[in-house]
């Protein structure tokens, strides 16, 4: 069974105005677990939009997603800000760690919110810290590090909650080759050796190369939907 | 999450700003504290000086004789009524007058002057009187003799152990002449009474006016002036239906009375202006600590905080930054007013005389009334409430989307 069902989506922005925006068009699809998905397309194509709708904080003008068999439309505001908590696991092209918490408490703030204990948070945020490769600076502030480290942290944060899978708006857009190639070894490491779901929209070629399936937009349309043989 | 530590944590982002406003409401605080402790100071030694050292705070009359205050218009004196009301609880006991005016001679100096006979035990418990002889001593209970205040003593330039003429008239028309020898010097806290009062004891004195076991007044004399509320009704209810009335001292001192409500008053309205300027600086503050992170706010509401414990975090914030203040506050108010409460300023020029125009001690006395401290609070804490409706309005009705985008 699939974890993601969406059936004729639809986001129009400024509806009943003299230029609506299609910016979600009829989209159908389905994601299955374990997959490594990327969303391309031209700018302006529906990338964000798309993202956010699967990812229950937008709400789409019709059509449905539903999560594990939930259809994540009926929930209210306070029910669906729980089931994005313990579902989905968020990765912001802009980081968007929370300033004033270092590295390590970034990484336990959603399993505080879940209300797990002491010492399973001290133990899943340095097991999550080491995965990605940053637990040496478990106690720094994200002010203090590097644009590609402060991702690697939102990565293990998004992970933190155990969720269903990772929605990943331009993960790579603000980081130079280097830090690029490094978050994404980690992602694939991460979805091979724990099977742990991604979906990533991308502009990057090289982060393309690396997905095993390509969903390809257009004016908020899907145009293309193929598996690349990895 | 450990709400305290995200809050105090946030509330360091911006130092300066958290700094400024802290400090801005502990000055508030400062004034505010130093200002009402001053006022209220006043008033309490106002209050002490008119109503403590000369009139009481209830007495009781002829009902006649408030208006004319005449020497016809008197009460007789009755030990069973005294006794009476004695006993009301908070009473500490009742005293005894009689005065009148009389002229006072000296050499070749005459003066108008009031002439207080009492009960120099039961009355000097209530005015300590006795404390203030400055030469001489204190009048014995049937003394013969009386105390000239120190102004009064200087103008006529008498001496302890001169002899005095009075002139009056008496109880029912008959003239009133006597000579009395000067036991002692007392200085009247009261400036103005200070230059015309002398006391001589009650026998003494209904001798002087032909009013033998009769009285002007019985002067009630309570433990506190927190009582007077419980204390007087229950006199009135002794004294309702005789021709003897009880008055307050808010009534007996009604110019006194206003003047504290006028001073009070524009006091207020001056803590009120401080107040909303304060008000406006929180509340700037925190329209900034919440617009400048609404990204956040939606990050963290995109990852599963709900949206009213994001409200909860701000308004522990807004509680930090105004204990801060307050905390600031309170330790320079308390060692200011704790300081000038135990050494007063002593005024001096013009202040000096205003003061003596309202029969006051010229001295800034400080109140140390632990409810002035915490009306400043609990105005800081009220100004809080409402400053913090605003980020928890914007908090709970902002866009989740629009705020990710910001
Ligand atoms: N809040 C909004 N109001 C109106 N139009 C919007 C809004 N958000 C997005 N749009 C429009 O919807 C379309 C899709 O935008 P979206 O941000 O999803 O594209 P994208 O593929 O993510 O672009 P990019 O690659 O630049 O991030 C665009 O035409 C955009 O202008
Ligand atoms: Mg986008």
């Amino acid at each position: 069974m699939s974890i993601i069902e969406i059936k004729n989506l639809e986001k129009i922005y400024n509806e009943n105005t003299d230029i609506p925006v299609h910016a979600v068009n009829n989209v159908n699809l389905s994601f299955e677990k374990g997959e490594f998905a990327a969303i391309v397309g031209p700018s302006g194509c529906g990338k964000t939009t798309l993202l956010n709708l699967i990812g229950g904080l937008d709400s789409p003008t019709s059509g449905m997603i539903s999560i594990d068999g939930v259809d994540i439309n009926t929930l209210s505001q306070s029910k669906l800000t729980n089931f994005r908590m313990d579902n989905i696991g968020f990765v912001f092209q802009a980081y968007n760690l929370i300033p004033v918490l270092t590295a390590k408490e970034n990484v336990e703030f959603i399993m505080h919110l879940q209300g797990a204990s002491k010492k399973d948070r001290d133990k899943r945020a340095e097991e999550l810290l080491q995965a990605v490769g940053i637990d040496d600076k478990a106690n720094v502030r994200p002010g203090k590090l590097s644009g590609g480290q402060q991702q690697r942290v939102a990565v293990a944060r998004a992970l933190a909650s155990k969720p269903k899978f990772i929605l990943a708006d331009e993960p790579t857009a603000n980081l130079d080759s280097k830090s690029t190639e490094t978050l994404l070894s980690i992602m694939e490491r991460l979805n091979k050796e724990e099977n742990i779901t991604f979906i990533f929209s991308t502009h990057d070629q090289r982060v393309v190369n690396k997905a095993h399936r390509l969903i390809k937009l257009e004016d908020g349309k899907v145009i293309g939907d193929e598996r690349v043989i990895k | 999450m450990e709400i305290i530590k995200l809050a105090w944590r946030n509330i360091w982002r911006n130092k300066r700003r958290t700094l400024i406003t802290a400090s801005s409401i502990m000055f508030a605080i400062i004034f505010g504290v130093s200002m009402r402790s001053v006022q209220l100071g006043t008033y309490d030694r106002m209050i002490d000086s008119a109503v403590r050292q000369y009139s009481g705070f209830i007495q009781l009359q002829d009902t006649a004789y408030w208006k004319e205050k005449t020497i016809d218009d008197l009460m007789p004196d009755s030990l069973a009524l005294r006794k009476r009301i004695a006993q009301i609880d908070g009473v500490v006991n009742v005293l005894p007058r009689l005065e009148s005016f009389a002229l006072i001679s000296s050499g070749n100096k005459t003066k108008g002057a009031m002439l207080q006979g009492i009960n120099p035990q039961l009355d000097n418990q209530m005015t300590q009187i006795a404390n203030k002889v400055v030469k001489g001593k204190f009048l014995s209970q049937d003394d013969d003799g009386l105390l000239v205040s120190q102004g009064l003593a200087a103008y006529l330039n008498i001496n302890v152990g001169d002899t005095i003429v009075l002139l009056s008239q008496g109880y029912h028309g008959v003239t009133a002449a006597d000579v009395f020898p000067v036991r002692g010097i007392v200085k009247i806290p009261n400036p103005k009474l200070d230059r015309i009062l002398l006391i001589a004891s009650l026998p003494k004195t209904q001798d002087f006016y032909g009013a033998t076991g009769m009285l002007t007044s019985m002067v009630v004399n309570i433990k506190e002036r927190s009582l007077l509320h419980q204390i007087l009704p229950q006199v009135k209810k002794i004294v309702k239906g005789s021709n003897l009335t009880a008055l307050s001292w808010t009534e007996m001192n009604a110019e006194l009375k206003q003047q504290i409500d006028a001073d009070n008053g524009s006091g207020q309205i001056m803590l009120g202006i401080l107040y909303i300027v304060v008000f406006f600086g929180i509340l700037g503050t925190i329209i900034m600590m919440t617009a400048e992170r609404r990204k956040e706010f939606g990050v963290m509401v995109a990852l599963g905080m709900q949206k009213w414990y994001l409200s909860l975090i701000v308004f522990v914030e807004t509680i930090f930054l105004a204990f801060l203040g307050v905390a600031l506050g309170a330790l320079v108010s308390f060692g200011i007013v704790s300081y000038f409460y135990n050494s007063p300023i002593h005024i001096g020029g013009e202040m000096a005389d205003i003061y003596e125009q309202f029969g006051i001690e010229p001295i800034l006395a400080f109140s140390h009334d632990i409810s002035i401290f915490l009306n400043q609070f609990l105005i800081v804490f009220i100004l809080l409430l409402i400053a913090v409706i605003y980020p928890l309005v914007k908090i709970l009705t902002f866009n989740l989307i629009d705020a990710l985008r910001a």
